[in-house]
C-alpha cells in the first residue's frame, strides 16, 4: 500500500462523508494527529498540586463533571454551578413526568408509559470513543448495542417508486449491484486498461462478482440478498428475490448515498452503544459521587477576574444572589448562553466567544405499539423520508417489548428553524405525517408524542456549535478563548474538532483540567 | 425597522374622558372616537412633568406586556445581595431602565413605545427609610421626555416593603403598545 496516497485518500473521503469530525477522527485512527496511544486518559497530577487550591466550574454537563471529577482527585477544592435542576446538560433523558421547557413554547409534561423514556440529546456512543468508554468503565454503567443500520428499515423518496418505502436491502444491494455490473462491463470492455494489469483486472472482476452479487455473465439480476418476492416455504417450492430496482431509478434519490453511507463513517460504525435505561446515567453517574460539589439552580450573571482568581455571581433558586470566589474556573456554558452574562475578559477572548455560532435541531418521539417490529422486522436502525422530518429513528432497547418510544423526527439546521417556528401540535402533526409516510396506516397508532427544539431550550440555546466548511476556527479570537484568560479556561464540545459528541466534552475537559495544572505549577 | 407614522387625527373633539388633576377638573381633548392607529399621549396641562396624565390607544393597535426589570450589580466585589451592589436609587433606575430598553428593543420595540409604567421603589437610607422619589426622578428623566425621547408613559410610584433581594431599591413594569406595520 503506498500509504502516502492512500491516507490523503482516506482523509479527503472520509471529510466529504463525516464532516470535520469524520477527517480528525480518520487522522487520528492513522496516528496523524495523536500519540502512539489513541487515548492517554486524562492530564495526571499529585493530589497535592490542588491542595488550598479552589475552581468553580460553569455547567454540569458532561464536561463539567468530568473537569470536575479529575480535579477533586488532584486535590482541588471544586464547585460546579448548574442552572438546570440535573445534570447532563444536551444529555437528556425524560421519562414519565419529566418536564420539558422551551423559551417558545409551552411547558411538555412527559405522559409515557412506566419504563419508557427517549434520549433527547446524546442518544448514541460510537466504539471509538475511548473517553467516553474509560468513564463507563470506571463507574461500572451497563451498556447495550445501540443499532444504527437495520436492512429492513426503509428509505422514501418521491423520486423512487412513486413514493412507495422500500425496504434498506434493496437501495443498499441494488445499487451495489448496478455499480458492479456497470464496472464489470468497463473492464471487460477495455475501458480500465491504462490503469489495470491483465491480472488486476481478474481479481477486480472476482472481487465485483461476490461484492456485487453477479451472475456468472456479469450482470446483475437481483439477489437474496433484497430479501424474498416469494418466502420459502419447503424443498422444491419456488422462492426467490425481487427483481432489481434499476440504478438510474436509484440514483434519483440524490439523498441515498448520504443515507446509505451514514452508518459506514468512524463515528456511526458498528458497534455503536447505549447505556441501558437512558444516557443519562452517564452523567448521574458523575453527579451522585460529585452530590456535595453541585448547586443546581445556580443561573450565572458575572464571571469577573480579581486580582489572583475570578468571581462568580450566580441567582439562586430563592431569587437572592451568592458569590463564588476561586483561583480557576472553567467555563463549560455554551457561548450561545454565555452572551447573557456579564464577563471580564480580554477583548480577544469575548471576540472569539463571539464568533461562534450554534445549530438547531430537533427531535419528535412518539410512544407506540411496535409495529416496526411485529410488521415490518425493523429491529433498531434508521428509516429516512424525504420530509423536514427526516428519519425514523427505532429504538435499540427491550426488542419485541409490546411498546416502545420512536423517534418520528430527527432535523437539523434549516429544517429545525423551520420546526422552530411552529407550535407543539404542528411539529407534531408533520412528524406524524412523517412516519405515516414510513408506514402507510400507521401513523395513528403514535401516542404521547413530546417535542425538543435544541436551539430554544433554555441554558443550551443551540444543539451544537456550527461546523462545517463556512466556519473558520483559525482566527485570534478562537485561538484566545482554546489559550483562555489567566484563571479562566473553557472546554464542552464547541472546542472540539470532534463536533457534537459526548467525547467532545470530555477530550476538551481534559484539556482545560491540564492548562490549570500548568498554571498552578507556575504560580 | 419601517414603521407606519402615526395618524394625527384632523378632527379632534373634546371627548369625555375626566380626570382629576389637583383640584380641578379637566376635559381631555382626544381623537373621534372609532379612528384607528391612535396613540394619544395627553400631557398634563400646564406642567412639563415627564409623565402623560393618560394615554389613549385605539383599538387596533398591538400591545407588549414587559415583565418587572430589577437593577443589575454595579460593583462586582460587593455581597451581591447588598446595596451596594447595586449603587443608590439614581444608579439603580439608571441600570434598570437600560435593561428595559435592552430588552424592548431585542423584541424590535422601543422605549418611546411605553404607554404605561408602574415603578415599585424601596424605601432607603440615603432619604431616611423613604423611597428616594428625587433620586429615581434623576434616573428616569435622562429617558423620557427628552428631546430625543420625547414620549412619556403614564405613570405610577408606589413604596413597597422589599423586593426579592435585599439591596434592590426598585423594580420597573411597563406596558408598550404601537401601530402595527
Amino acid at each position: 500500500m503506498q500509504a502516502s496516497f492512500s491516507r490523503r485518500d482516506l482523509i479527503w473521503k472520509f471529510s466529504r462523508v463525516a464532516g470535520i469530525a469524520g477527517a480528525y477522527a480518520a487522522m487520528d485512527a492513522l496516528g496523524l494527529v495523536a500519540a502512539a496511544e489513541p487515548y492517554s486518559g486524562p492530564p495526571q497530577a499529585s493530589p497535592m498540586l490542588g491542595a488550598g487550591r479552589k475552581v468553580v466550574i460553569l455547567g454540569a454537563g458532561l464536561a463539567g463533571l468530568v473537569a470536575a471529577w479529575e480535579m477533586r482527585k488532584a486535590g482541588f477544592s471544586v464547585t460546579v454551578l448548574e442552572a438546570r435542576n440535573r445534570p447532563g446538560g444536551r444529555i437528556w433523558t425524560v421519562r414519565r413526568d419529566s418536564v420539558m421547557d422551551h423559551v417558545h413554547l409551552p411547558p411538555q409534561r412527559v405522559r409515557f408509559n412506566p419504563g419508557q423514556y427517549f434520549n433527547v440529546g446524546a442518544a448514541r456512543i460510537p466504539a471509538v470513543h475511548y473517553g467516553v468508554h474509560a468513564y463507563c468503565r470506571e463507574f461500572g454503567i451497563p451498556l447495550e448495542t445501540h443499532v444504527n443500520v437495520c436492512g429492513s428499515a426503509r428509505f422514501v423518496s418521491s423520486q423512487l417508486r412513486e413514493g412507495q418505502p422500500i425496504e434498506r436491502r434493496r437501495v443498499e444491494n441494488d445499487i451495489r449491484g448496478g455499480v458492479s455490473e456497470l464496472l464489470t462491463k468497463a473492464v471487460n470492455r477495455g475501458a480500465l486498461d491504462q490503469e489495470l494489469t491483465a491480472g488486476d483486472k481478474e481479481r477486480l472482476l472476482d472481487y465485483l462478482s461476490t461484492y456485487g452479487a453477479l451472475s456468472e455473465d456479469g450482470t446483475y439480476d437481483g439477489s437474496i440478498r433484497d430479501g424474498y418476492l416469494e418466502t420459502p416455504t419447503v424443498l422444491n417450492e419456488p422462492y426467490g428475490p425481487p427483481k432489481p430496482i434499476p440504478l438510474t431509478e436509484l440514483l434519483q434519490d440524490e439523498r441515498s448515498a448520504d443515507n446509505l453511507s451514514f452508518g459506514e463513517t468512524l463515528f456511526q460504525q458498528s458497534t455503536m452503544v447505549q447505556p441501558v435505561g437512558g444516557m443519562d446515567a452517564i452523567p448521574y453517574a458523575f453527579a451522585a459521587k460529585l452530590r456535595q460539589h453541585i448547586t443546581y439552580g445556580a443561573v450565572v450573571s458575572h464571571l469577573v477576574r480579581k486580582e489572583s482568581g475570578v468571581r462568580v455571581i450566580y441567582g439562586q433558586k430563592d431569587g437572592t444572589a451568592a458569590v463564588e470566589d476561586a483561583d480557576f474556573c472553567i467555563c463549560t456554558l455554551p457561548f450561545s448562553v454565555m452572551s447573557g452574562v456579564q464577563t471580564e475578559l480580554s477583548p480577544e477572548v469575548k471576540a472569539g466567544m463571539a464568533e461562534f455560532e450554534y445549530d438547531s435541531a430537533g427531535k419528535v418521539a412518539w410512544e407506540s405499539e411496535r409495529f416496526w417490529e411485529v410488521e415490518n422486522h425493523i429491529y433498531g436502525g434508521i428509516s429516512y423520508a424525504d420530509t423536514d422530518s427526516n428519519l425514523v429513528w427505532y429504538p435499540s432497547n427491550d426488542f419485541n417489548a409490546p411498546r416502545g418510544v420512536v423517534v418520528g423526527t430527527y432535523n437539523y439546521v434549516g429544517q429545525a428553524e423551520r420546526f422552530e417556528k411552529m407550535s407543539l401540535q404542528e411539529q407534531f402533526e408533520a412528524s406524524r405525517a412523517n412516519v405515516e409516510k414510513v408506514h402507510p396506516g400507521r401513523g395513528v397508532r403514535l401516542q404521547k408524542p413530546v417535542a425538543v427544539n435544541w436551539g430554544k431550550v433554555p441554558y443550551s440555546m443551540g444543539a451544537w456549535a456550527a461546523e462545517g466548511p463556512h466556519v473558520k476556527h483559525d482566527t485570534p479570537g478562537v485561538r484566545a478563548v482554546v489559550e483562555g484568560d489567566g484563571p479562566v479556561v473553557f472546554a464542552g464540545q464547541h472546542l472540539s474538532p470532534m463536533g457534537a459528541w459526548m467525547e467532545s466534552a470530555v477530550r476538551s475537559a481534559h484539556y482545560a483540567i491540564g492548562q490549570i495544572y500548568d498554571r498552578a505549577k507556575t504560580n | 425597522m419601517t414603521r407606519k407614522s402615526l395618524t394625527i387625527p384632523a378632527l379632534m373633539l373634546a371627548g369625555t374622558l375626566l380626570a382629576a388633576c389637583g383640584e380641578e377638573t379637566t376635559a381631555i381633548e382626544t381623537a373621534e372616537p372609532g379612528t384607528p392607529g391612535v396613540i394619544e399621549r395627553i400631557g398634563i396641562p400646564g406642567s412639563d412633568f415627564p409623565i402623560s396624565m393618560a394615554v389613549r390607544t385605539s383599538s387596533d393597535v398591538e400591545t407588549l406586556y414587559v415583565s418587572g426589570i430589577v437593577p443589575q450589580v454595579v460593583d462586582p466585589d460587593a455581597d451581591p445581595n447588598s446595596r451596594e451592589a447595586y449603587g443608590d436609587t439614581k444608579t439603580q433606575t439608571e441600570t434598570v431602565l437600560k435593561a428595559m430598553e435592552e430588552r424592548m428593543e431585542s423584541a424590535g420595540w422601543s422605549l418611546g413605545d411605553i404607554v404605561m409604567m408602574r415603578v415599585y421603589l424601596v424605601g432607603d437610607e440615603a432619604t431616611d427609610g423613604r423611597l428616594d422619589f428625587a433620586g429615581f426622578m434623576e434616573g428616569y428623566s435622562q429617558f423620557f421626555g427628552t428631546p430625543e425621547q420625547p414620549n412619556k408613559p403614564a405613570r405610577a410610584v408606589v413604596e413597597v416593603a422589599g423586593l426579592i433581594r435585599p439591596g434592590w431599591r426598585i423594580e420597573i413594569e411597563v406596558q408598550a403598545a404601537r401601530v402595527p406595520d
